[in-house]
């Protein structure tokens, strides 16, 4: 049996391309669309999916702008999620040291 | 989850925020990277001139600034997606223009007859003195001022020699007050990767 209480991991972290995600924007500031997509190494609708998720929790906010005539999508990590990363990786740190 | 998927997402969330981090703006790589270039130019170039090969020199520049084009280009295209703040922006431009400037004194300046070769060491270092008080500028790095101060006065100096003789003392200032510095601006990147808080 172990005390380590799993209630500490937060659900939209769970997926470890979310996490992937929420790495790189804790790292760059406001990347595009293509450079996370080259980074986390993924398709262009799972990505999508997964960023949709992270804005609705609140952990990242999106920015539209046009550049020339190319619509361009920029990321960029909010307190709320830096701070649930933080967290993600403190509850990790625990189960390991368990 | 168990303790060895929890292992595996700490070193994948390490690997990521490092790897995400080498496109973190550092300027320190790009000075090392022209000083050692520019430096190895000169003293190459110096020992062709003064063994009798004028021409020679020539070619050891193509070679230098081409390189040192193409990595900067390459390292330039793979930071593209980033939206760089105010403060890099400055500094990128900045340092931009004057390699073009340079690039085109020292190429077309000398070819056409315009600069004579002698005269090419302070004129650089001129510019030299501009790129990096402008960087200090947008930098607020008090000591970089010191290093455009130290550019002009190398600069006037080299102006009173008037002869090849210029190329040493040019070769000395590019890796005393462009590689060193850059040295050191590298040595910070890597303090503020390490102060960060997720390591």
């Amino acid at each position: 049996m172990t005390d380590f209480d799993y209630k500490q991991f937060d659900d939209t972290l769970q997926s470890r391309i979310r996490v992937a995600i929420m790495a790189v924007l804790v790292s760059i500031e406001e990347p595009d669309f293509n450079f996370l997509k080259d980074r986390v190494k993924t398709t262009d609708g799972n990505l999508s999916v997964h960023l949709r998720k992270l804005e609705d929790a609140g952990y990242i906010s999106v920015k539209k702008k046009f550049s020339g005539r190319k619509p361009q999508t920029k990321y960029k990590i909010t307190d709320k999620g830096k701070h649930a990363l933080i967290e993600h990786v403190n509850a990790l740190e625990k189960l390991i040291k368990k | 989850m168990d303790q060895q998927n929890a292992l595996e997402e700490i070193a994948m969330i390490k690997k990521v925020i490092e790897e995400s981090r080498e496109f973190t703006f550092n300027i320190g790589k790009n000075i090392i990277l022209w000083g050692l270039l520019m430096s190895a130019a000169i003293f190459a170039s110096y020992r062709a001139i003064a063994a009798g090969n004028p021409g020679v020199s020539l070619w050891i520049w193509v070679i230098a600034i081409g390189t040192g084009w193409i990595i900067s280009i390459v390292w330039s295209i793979r930071g593209r997606s980033i939206n760089w703040n105010l403060g890099v922006k400055i500094i990128s431009n900045v340092w931009t223009s004057c390699g073009i400037a340079m690039t085109i004194l020292g190429f077309a300046g000398i070819t056409s007859g315009a600069i004579q070769e002698w005269a090419i060491a302070p004129v650089i270092a001129t510019i030299m003195g501009t790129a990096f008080a402008g960087t200090a500028f947008a930098h607020k790095l008090g000591w970089v001022m010191y290093l455009g101060v130290a550019w002009w006065l190398g600069a006037l100096l080299m102006f009173l020699v008037k002869s090849y003789q210029t190329l040493p003392i040019f070769g000395i200032m590019m890796i005393l007050f462009m590689v060193v510095p850059g040295i050191v601006f590298q040595i910070q990147w890597k303090k503020r990767l390490l102060s960060s808080e997720i390591k």
